[in-house]
């Protein structure tokens, strides 16, 4: 049965405005909002929004959220937070924040929209009309708790459920019983062909603006990374903030199925509450069933390795059942996850004063790039040079450096160097070459080619 | 007012010519021949004495784009053309017999140039024969000594011809901006 009959769909996308979340988390919400549930969701401001979502780990958590209860007091909340919160205060979504609990959450959320807004209508009705709602209000509670024993259809509202669905519908039982390594189940063959729809244009160029907006979402009441990356000090606290661990993230996982892959030269598949990966190790390419930029939308978020299956694909099987799929090279593919997954911000441990050499270029007319990535490349690829003093010499955001540095580094493109030797070749500055202006002016008309093709 | 020169090099079919006309303003001036060699096979025509197309900028300059013959018989006009040259676009077809002994040539015969400039490297025809990757020239370049930047293209598409030109640019001057 088709449930949008039943339950009055909401005519436009649902508006949440979050409070309180680190900028990062609320780019990335941002992005699952557009990407994985297909714009059913916007973040708006407080004002005009349907739902919140408090994070109340955040400053002054607990005076946000009174307010907000004094300014919109019918309006469903969702709380998000480290610790156990009381139900009583609103909907409650514990971190890490998994998928299929953010999405359950805000169908929930939603329905309390729907039965306020069917409340503020119904009081202008009549008795007998009154009456009758009561009446569908019963069969929509009815035909709901029938939902949530069967499998949801198709419908805009509900698409997020299908990232979840997916998952544990396309759950096989395995020939032999799961392998725990590192916390990870290794399921044995499988025989199963990826199917893929997504078609990926190439190349990408990357503008500021678009990087921006991942890096440095500037509504009030957010943390203002990139005004604070202009600074030169970068205190103890803000390298914290700068940092983040691939490891429990899609890209961690996506190492570890693809050491799997090397070592046992077999096809291997990646499965979480993103849409499966396969690794065809033999043609080094990767294809992932429906878009690649729904396994993007969940690049930067954690995931527990309970969560997480990463199956050997039988050896006999052909790569040929995998001809005609678009795929992307492992590269390519590891190239956007780690720019994704880096928004801005550097692998934990990184070091952020030691010279770096960049030992190979990527392919940048086969792959996304960002903001200054070839002037970084160019002057790594010449004289090893810090991140910090690389934002100095090109005068730019360390934003920039930093998400061309965690790209390329998980591809082996970079080398760490020490020594006195070093120091020496990097104090120096670029020279300026002799025709600097007119090269400004030729990347300029360049410029203006390729935006007007 | 400056003029600069900008050289595209490579082997026969490796799309010099091409690369030329996607990125020029105006018309290129070509002085293809029909091809009377080995190189009829691959096509009809080919570059006798050079491919010339300019680039013109807002300031009244002018880049002038300047194509050698890929033939090695005519190689005497390279040096020729080099001079004033700020910098070397190398495209290698890849799906020629062995493209890593072309690469080596080219980058012996303007070996002098490329010391006192830069050079790019442009990989054509992938899409027809994937291997070598680009991982593959880097690993000979490598034993080479050089770390240049490798990118797959296609010559008749602006954005990586483009691409090629504002490697080329920022490997000479990397506080150039973008």
């Amino acid at each position: 049965m088709n449930s949008a009959r039943l339950l009055p769909p909401l005519t436009r996308a649902t508006q949440v405005a979050a409070l309180g979340l680190e900028k990062r988390v609320y780019s990335s919400l941002a992005l699952f909002f557009r990407s994985a549930c297909k714009e059913s969701y916007h973040l708006v401001s407080v004002e005009s929004a349907d739902i919140s979502i408090i994070d109340m780990d955040g400053y002054k958590a607990s005076h946000v959220l009174e307010q907000h209860k004094i300014d919109y007091p019918t309006r469903p909340v969702i709380l998000t937070s480290i610790n156990i919160i009381s139900s009583s205060k609103g909907l409650f979504i514990q971190k890490p924040i998994k998928v299929s609990s953010l999405t359950n959450a805000l169908q929930r959320a939603e329905q309390q929209v729907l039965s306020t807004k069917s409340a503020v209508s119904n009081s202008l009705l009549t008795d007998s009309r009154k009456n009758r709602s009561v009446a569908n209000t019963k069969v929509k509670s009815e035909v709901r708790s029938k939902e949530n024993s069967e499998p949801r259809k198709e419908n805009k509202i509900h698409q997020p459920v299908r990232v979840a669905e997916v998952e544990s519908s396309s759950k096989v039982v395995p020939d032999e019983p799961p392998v725990l390594e590192n916390n990870i189940k290794i399921k044995r063959p499988r025989p199963v062909i990826a199917k893929v729809n997504a078609r990926v244009k190439e190349p990408q160029l990357w503008s500021a603006r678009s990087l921006d907006s991942l890096v440095s979402v500037s509504n009030s009441g957010f943390h203002l990374m990139s005004d604070e990356l202009k600074n030169d000090a970068i205190t103890a606290r803000l390298l914290r903030q700068l940092q983040y661990n691939p490891q429990g993230m899609l890209q961690g996982y996506f190492k570890k199925a693809y050491d799997t892959a090397l070592a046992s030269r077999c096809n291997v598949r990646l499965e979480g509450p993103w849409r499966p990966i396969t690794i065809l190790i033999n043609k080094h390419t990767v294809l992932v069933e429906s878009n690649f930029r729904h396994v993007f939308a969940l690049s930067a978020m954690n995931f527990r390795p309970e969560e997480v299956s990463i199956t050997i694909l039988p050896k006999d099987e052909s790569d040929s059942v995998y001809d005609g799929e678009i795929t992307q090279s492992i590269e390519q593919f590891v190239w956007k996850l780690c720019l994704r997954t880096s928004r801005g911000k550097v692998p934990i441990g990184t070091d952020l004063n030691v010279p770096i050499l960049l030992k190979q270029w990527p392919n940048f007319t086969r792959t996304t790039v960002t903001p200054h990535a070839l002037r970084i490349a160019a002057l790594w690829a010449q004289r090893p040079t810090s991140l910090i003093k690389t934002a100095k010499i090109l005068n730019i955001s360390l934003s920039y450096v930093f998400v061309f540095y965690s790209s390329a580094l998980p591809l082996n493109l970079l080398s760490h160097m020490n020594g006195e030797k070093v120091h020496k070749t990097t104090s120096l500055e670029p020279k300026q070459h002799t025709y600097r202006k007119l090269f400004n002016s030729l990347i300029e008309k360049l410029k203006s080619k390729t935006i007007s093709t | 007012m400056a003029n600069l020169k900008i050289i595209f090099t490579g082997p026969v079919g490796a799309g010099k010519t091409t690369a030329i006309s996607t990125i020029s303003d105006g018309n290129v001036i070509l002085t293809d021949a029909n091809a009377s060699d080995v190189v009829k096979d691959k096509k009809s025509k080919t570059t006798v004495a050079m491919d010339y197309g300019t680039v013109r900028l807002e300031g009244g300059e002018c880049i002038h784009l300047y194509g050698t013959p890929g033939q090695e018989r005519f190689d005497f006009m390279w040096d020729i053309l080099t001079k004033g040259g700020i910098g070397l676009v190398l495209l290698l077809d890849n799906t020629r017999n062995s493209p890593f002994q072309d690469m080596k040539f080219f980058l012996g015969q303007f070996k002098n140039f490329i010391e006192r400039t830069q050079v790019i490297i442009g990989v054509t025809q992938m899409d027809r024969k994937a291997a070598p990757c680009i991982e593959n020239y880097h690993k000979h370049l490598n034993k080479l000594g050089l770390n240049v930047p490798v990118f797959e293209v296609d010559a008749r598409n602006k954005q990586d011809v483009s691409m090629l030109v504002k490697g080329l640019l920022y490997s000479l001057d990397p506080c150039i901006a973008e």
